[in-house]
């Protein structure tokens, strides 16, 4: 059974106002300044809410209480040096509440599970999104450090074609 | 044969098996428990540390 659900989300079905609404009142309920604390990073993904491309789009990691625990914007590109097409994921970010509160590592892994799982489930099963390569941003040196070991634990228990961290990618080709 | 719904509709095909989505959520959870909570906490997955960068990048 699945603990969460990435689900797209568009100006235009009322998905990204749910979304901005919760994530609005989970700043409220923690003594945040929403617009001082997400502003910034709303207004980077905002216009591909808006735009509605079918290869990119803003995803919503849903939980069974309907609240949001992460977002990512994920694209589809023809990239050199890459037999078919690659799905970029980027600007993973996890919730106030998981920002702004004490969680535990399986709590702050089981989010994080769900986005890898949910995007490689885009990357399997997406009509628009299908891709047998998949690459995460890394951010920050931080980012880098904390992904090659995920890299190590994924390549110890040969889950993937292969994966590697490069630069400021974690690349992963699926089975 | 394997049915899935995804995105309201029924796929034919592929599904994640429960072992192998229990197995990527040892290595992450694992991945975690030894970078550490703290550490893990710095990364930008954060908001919080996102914002930081930011500041930092635009006092650059």
């Amino acid at each position: 059974m699945r603990d969460f659900n990435l689900i797209r989300l568009l100006a235009s079905d009322g998905t990204w106002d749910a979304f901005e609404d919760d994530w609005r009142r989970q700043c409220a309920e923690l003594g945040e300044d929403f617009e001082a604390y997400a502003g910034s990073t709303f207004a980077v993904v905002s216009d591909l809410v808006a735009s509605e491309d079918k290869r990119a789009g803003v995803f919503g990691l849903q939980a069974e209480d309907n609240t949001f625990a992460a977002m990512c914007q994920v694209n589809k590109a023809d990239l050199p040096k890459f037999v078919g097409p690659v799905l970029r994921t980027r600007f993973i970010t996890l919730s106030p509440e998981y920002d702004l509160t004490d969680k535990s590592p399986l709590e702050y892994g089981s989010v994080l599970t769900g986005v890898f799982t949910e995007v490689l489930g885009l990357a399997y099963l997406d009509p628009e999104l299908a891709s047998r390569h998949i690459k995460f941003h890394l951010r920050s040196p931080q980012d880098i450090a904390f992904f090659t070991t995920i890299e190590q634990g994924f390549r110890e228990r040969d889950i993937f074609a292969s994966i590697h961290t490069r630069g400021m990618w974690l690349y992963i080709s699926r089975k | 044969m394997v049915l899935q719904i995804v995105g309201g509709m029924f796929v034919e095909g592929f599904t994640m098996e429960p072992q192998l989505r229990a197995a990527i959520k040892d290595v992450i959870v694992e991945a975690i428990e030894t970078f550490g909570l703290d550490r893990f906490k710095q990364t930008s997955l954060f908001l919080s540390n996102q914002r930081a960068s930011e500041t930092v990048k635009k006092a650059a």
